[in-house]
């Protein structure tokens, strides 16, 4: 079985960095943090704790997989995006707004961590994760969040699945579950960090303290990448 | 004091003010930082027993006012617990 990843090409790149940017959004890590602080605060026993966290895991990497081979999908059958101009236009300007409205929008002004959603799902969010005792709750919350946050994730899911609609089947595959598994890795860490006895407040510390570096890092990569998909694609063929 | 009332921020419904409630929200920051469980409710305790001084000359106050006192005097007794009470609401 060979696989021919060099295929990829000048692609390779803007995956990985798509897929920087993917892992920068916090909105998973948060309620992943937020599960985990109602699960140790109500004096759950540790490998509870364990289960709810890596089920939750588990449930945004689904999502993540069912989301990007969707997508694929679309741009392999419905707007094959490697015969059609317009598609890239389409996907080009997508990330490029998408990465604007991370610089401007992403993070609310204040202390904490607290994100662009509305404050009345939020609420609704939070219960959740407290009323959380089993882990088929945990598999849907996680699953729940990736959905809640594809107005952002949207932008490097297109940008992955555009790249890998034009590689072959197996490359393709093998491609999916990769990008999958590696935007889910920010989840793992945290789900070790908690097993590994860490408080919680050290991860919120740490997410807290970094947060414009992570804003401004993953909104740029995405206008950056918008910008070198539309020169090779677009004025690289014209 | 125990006359004073808790306007909730989310209702904007006045009700009474619920020590046990308070005790439980800080013994759950104190665990969350990985606290032993005894030492988290007698921390708890002594907050509690701050926050309700502290009520004795007020009638009405929001839930935003408890959890600010609550946090500091927290603070005082644990540094990690009270930024967790203090965080809580704001990490999504």
């Amino acid at each position: 079985m060979n696989f021919n990843l060099d295929a990829l090409g000048p692609y390779a790149l803007v995956i990985v960095a798509g897929l920087f940017a993917h892992a920068c959004f916090q909105l998973s890590a948060s309620m992943l943090t937020l599960l985990g602080s109602h699960a140790i605060g109500a004096g759950k026993r540790h490998s509870t704790v364990l289960k709810l966290s890596l089920s939750y895991g588990l449930g945004a990497f689904v999502a993540t997989l069912g989301l990007l081979a969707s997508l694929t999908y679309f741009f392999t059958s419905v707007v094959p995006v490697n015969q059609t101009s317009i598609a890239w236009i389409i996907v080009c300007a997508l990330v490029v707004l998408v990465g604007w409205i991370v610089l401007l929008t992403y993070y609310r002004r204040g202390k904490g961590t607290q994100l662009w959603l509305p404050r009345s799902f939020i609420e609704f969010a939070s219960s959740r994760a407290k009323k959380t005792k089993n882990v088929f709750e945990s598999f849907s919350l996680g699953l729940t969040m990736v959905i809640a946050e594809l107005p952002f994730l949207i932008a490097p899911l297109a940008v992955a699945a555009s790249v890998l609609s034009g590689e072959p089947n197996l490359e393709r595959t093998i491609g999916i579950f990769a990008y999958a598994v590696a935007a889910c890795l920010p989840l793992l860490v945290i789900t070790l960090l908690i097993g590994g006895g860490h408080k919680i407040s050290t991860i919120q510390r740490w997410r807290e303290q970094n947060k414009q570096f992570l804003q401004w890092t993953s909104g740029l990569t995405l206008i950056l990448i918008g910008v070198y998909l539309f020169a090779i694609n677009i004025w690289g063929k014209s | 004091m125990n006359d004073a009332h808790i306007i909730k921020r989310r209702t904007g419904l006045p009700e009474p003010f619920d020590p046990l409630k308070l005790h439980s929200s800080i013994v759950a920051a104190c665990l969350a930082v990985r606290t032993l469980e005894g030492e988290a409710h007698v921390t708890a305790e002594r907050v509690c027993r701050h926050v309700i001084d502290w009520l004795t000359t007020k009638s009405e106050v929001t839930s935003a006012d408890i959890r600010r006192i609550a946090a500091a005097h927290l603070t005082n007794y644990h540094a990690e617990a009270g930024y967790m009470y203090e965080h809580h609401p704001l990490m999504v």
